[in-house]
């Protein structure tokens, strides 16, 4: 069946490019990836201008998952005349052939725009129906295409930082099995951002600012929202002037860390659970022992040790950039500087007295 | 007309690509050349039934080797040793491979040295052998090595046989949270435990040899896992020699508090048959069986039974245990505050299950020394001090046999 319909597809790309003077189809086989990015015709003019075509909606999140001070330009397509079904509970139910295109680029100098920017590398996340299908395009030095790569490749990457520093960070794409270390949920791969949650917040479009989720709405992308207002939406995690200290640090574990360590992700050998929703005490960290963490305890016995971060397993973890200790494991070479500060210092506003140590007699 | 004709091809071309898929058995040797480049790229690609050949020879890495869900999946070099997988200038990566939900793997014949994690991790497998591999770290014992050598977890049907796991600054071999799992065979040495069942289901562990290591054998069960409890472990005729070596696991892992000097240590796991195994020259203990309560750390899965139960020990060889004993570790501090220094065949926290007090059967180990910490009475020093005894006349039982077939169909179906 679904060779038959690839075939349907092929065909109709063949009566479609007979047609030179017509709009580009997006046409997106993820069995068949095209070799280039410029062949999905998601943007037009210069390919690094990343200039979607209609249809092609960019979008941001409150919170997102830090790779190595990378910035992200994210877009979304659904098949015509298909959308996603509004749900609190997860990512989006987005329909077969929703195709998720995520840019990872840096500002050559963070403190002037004016300078440019280097694009390392677009992932395409593509839903088959049965599962995410994630297809890695590597753009070249000259910045004019992003050939498919599987395997992944290290690039130096040099740049300004608002500070005005010199940075520097060998720069890992992903290999194609990778993309499963984060995305997979009961060995399924989905996408981790576009929960409800996450994508409540405005967005300037060419047209004018506007709430994404009513936006997606208007397009024929979200179908069920009954009421924006009633939309969950999880803390932006370092504005300090709009959330509160746990609900930021709770929505900085819940990206960088739920989707692996959730009953159903790849860290669930640990018994943690680092969700926006997880109960403040063991599941989260509190007081408890680690059963493998390796090299990653740095000396210490908990996990979180409330009002203690220097002694807390998760803060050395998060500080450190040994492979063999750090977290998360994969996509972060770079220390978060300002994520640990947030964590640590959630950790320290923890009071010890309201967590019992242990639920035994102890020995000592 | 064009298009047509195009359509017959590309249709012709993938029934063509179908009638591949079914049971091919594709055999791909990678060169001395090419293995570099070449072996994540056929990791990813790889079908079905795929065996892919590694020549002799040394390969660096400084990524970590990954392999998920494609079934029937073989990997095999030319023999430990032989090929060499150096992950000396890993850059990323939690662990030199990394198998996940692979139902049908073969491992075998090559060497993975200097991951900067684990060094081969199995993940969520079925039908998984390990078989000739070895896995170390070559600067000796550092607390900077990785933290397992081999290391199947929420495995299904795991065979581990001929390898061998040195300089671990956990356990050489790990399996965790498996069910129906054998390993024989192998040699593991120089790490801080050598072999460590941990939350298994119906085990058998025999003719391994542990030496060197800090601690030889462990059988642990851990609190707050989705495998809640292991049960079922039978360990037999393996070889437990001078584990006196020094604890150079950080602090705060749970095996940074096994004692220099120790042979055998089972903690929580339930349902053990320990018989005919050899266990000499430790200088803290032959073999321990111990509570999670002693331990004192906190736990909070209800479906944990921090208790070992079940524990037959019968027709070991358990000889030359003699100090001084450790004095490095916690645990080490303790039995030698309580016990002067002396070293013990056979050590238990007598923490036993409430209403079951006869579940430890000791018999038929030849004239051994057994102090019986008696600390269900009290965990505090001074009250093991007053509690202790040496009466092992109470133990004098049989349990009944219980079952660890389960694994016996697919093992002979190999």
């Amino acid at each position: 069946m679904k060779n038959i319909i690839f075939i349907f597809l092929i065909l109709l790309s063949f009566v479609f490019s007979n047609c030179s003077n017509g709009p580009k189809r997006i046409l997106i086989n993820p069995e068949k990836p095209f070799e280039k990015l410029s062949q999905y015709n998601f943007f037009k003019g210069e390919l690094a201008d990343l200039d979607p075509v209609d249809r092609v909606l960019p979008y941001d999140l409150n919170s997102p998952l830090f790779s190595d001070y990378a910035h992200k330009s994210r877009f979304v397509w659904m098949p015509e005349g298909t959308s996603a079904n509004y749900t609190e509970d997860h990512v989006l139910d987005f329909p077969k052939g929703t195709a998720l295109i995520k840019n990872f680029f840096y500002n050559n100098d963070e403190t002037d725009p004016a300078k440019g920017r280097r694009i390392l590398e677009t992932r395409i996340l593509v839903n088959n129906g049965d599962e995410w299908e994630g297809l890695g395009y590597t753009w070249n030095d000259e910045q004019t295409e992003a050939i498919y790569n599987i395997i992944g490749d290290i690039k130096e990457v040099s740049w300004i930082n608002p500070e005005g520093q010199n940075q520097r960070v060998d720069y890992i794409i992903p290999n194609k099995n990778q993309c499963k270390s984060c995305h997979a949920f009961d060995n399924v791969s989905k996408p981790i951002g576009p929960k409800v949650r996450n994508l409540n917040k405005d967005f300037t479009y060419p047209e004018g600012t506007m709430n994404q989720l009513e936006k997606w709405s208007e397009t024929g992308y979200l179908t069920g929202m009954e009421n924006i207002a009633n939309a969950p939406a999880v803390a932006v995690w370092d504005d300090s002037g709009s959330y509160d200290l746990h609900t930021r640090a709770m929505a900085y574990l819940d990206i960088n860390c739920g989707h692996c360590h959730n009953p159903k992700g790849a860290a669930n050998t640990s018994g943690l659970t680092l969700e926006a929703d997880s109960e403040v005490g063991l599941p989260l960290g509190v007081y408890k022992a680690t059963v493998s963490a390796g090299a990653g305890t740095g000396g210490h016995t908990y996990s979180i040790v409330p009002g203690n971060p220097e002694e807390s397993i998760m803060i050395y973890r998060m500080k450190s950039d040994n492979p063999g200790a750090m977290m998360p494991e994969i996509g972060r070479r770079m220390i978060h500087t300002e994520g640990v500060a947030l964590i640590a210092d959630w950790i320290k506003s923890m009071d010890p007295a309201e967590f019992s140590g242990g639920t035994v007699e102890t020995l000592n | 007309m064009k298009s047509y004709h195009l359509l017959f091809i590309i249709a012709a071309s993938f029934l063509f690509l179908l009638s591949c898929k079914e049971g091919s058995k594709t055999e791909v040797a990678l060169s001395v050349e090419n293995l570099q480049a070449e072996l994540q790229k056929r990791l990813i690609t790889a079908e079905a039934g795929d065996k892919i050949i590694l020549p002799a020879g040394t390969f660096s890495f400084k990524r970590s080797l990954s392999l998920n869900d494609t079934p029937d999946i073989t990997i095999k070099g030319a023999g430990k040793g032989k090929t060499i997988l150096s992950f000396k200038g890993q850059i990323e990566g939690a662990e030199g491979i990394l198998a996940k939900n692979v139902k049908g793997l073969t491992l075998e014949g090559f060497t993975v040295a200097d991951s900067k994690g684990d060094a081969i991790k199995v993940q969520g497998c079925t039908n998984v052998i390990m078989r000739d591999l070895e896995t170390t770290w070559t600067n000796g014992k550092l607390a900077t090595n990785g933290a397992y050598g081999l290391y199947p977890v929420s495995s299904t049907n795991v065979l581990m046989e001929e390898c061998e796991a040195s300089f671990a600054m956990d356990a050489g071999i790990y399996v965790g949270q498996s069910t129906n799992v054998v390993v024989r065979n192998n040699y593991v040495h120089d790490n801080v435990a050598g072999l460590e069942i941990e939350n298994t289901r119906n085990g058998e562990v025999y003719k391994n040899i542990a030496r060197n290591n800090t601690g030889g054998m462990l059988i642990f069960d851990m609190p707050d896992l989705p495998q809640a409890n292991g049960d079922r472990i039978k360990f037999y005729n393996n070889l437990m020699e001078n584990n006196n070596g020094e604890n150079f696991a950080p602090k705060g892992m749970v095996v940074s508090t096994i004692p220099p000097g120790s042979g055998m240590i089972i903690m929580s796991h339930s349902n053990i048959e320990a018989h005919d195994n050899i266990i000499r020259g430790h200088k803290t203990l032959g073999i321990a069986v111990n509570s999670w309560l002693f331990t004192g750390v906190p736990f909070e899965s209800k479906d944990f039974d921090p208790y070992a139960t079940n524990i037959h020990l019968h027709d070991n060889e358990i000889t030359d245990t003699k100090g001084p004993s450790d004095n490095t570790t916690e645990y080490g501090q303790l039995i030698t505050n309580l016990l002067g220094g002396e070293a013990y065949d056979l050590i238990i926290d007598g923490i036993l299950k409430p209403g079951e007090p006869s579940s430890y059967c000791f018999t038929n180990n030849g004239d051994i020394t057994f102090v019986n910490l008696n600390a269900g009475l009290g965990t505090a020093l001074e009250d093991m001090t007053k509690n202790m005894n040496n009466d092992l006349s109470k133990f004098d039982c049989a349990l009944p046999d219980f079952d660890t077939s389960e694994h016996d169909a697919w093992l002979a179906g190999m």
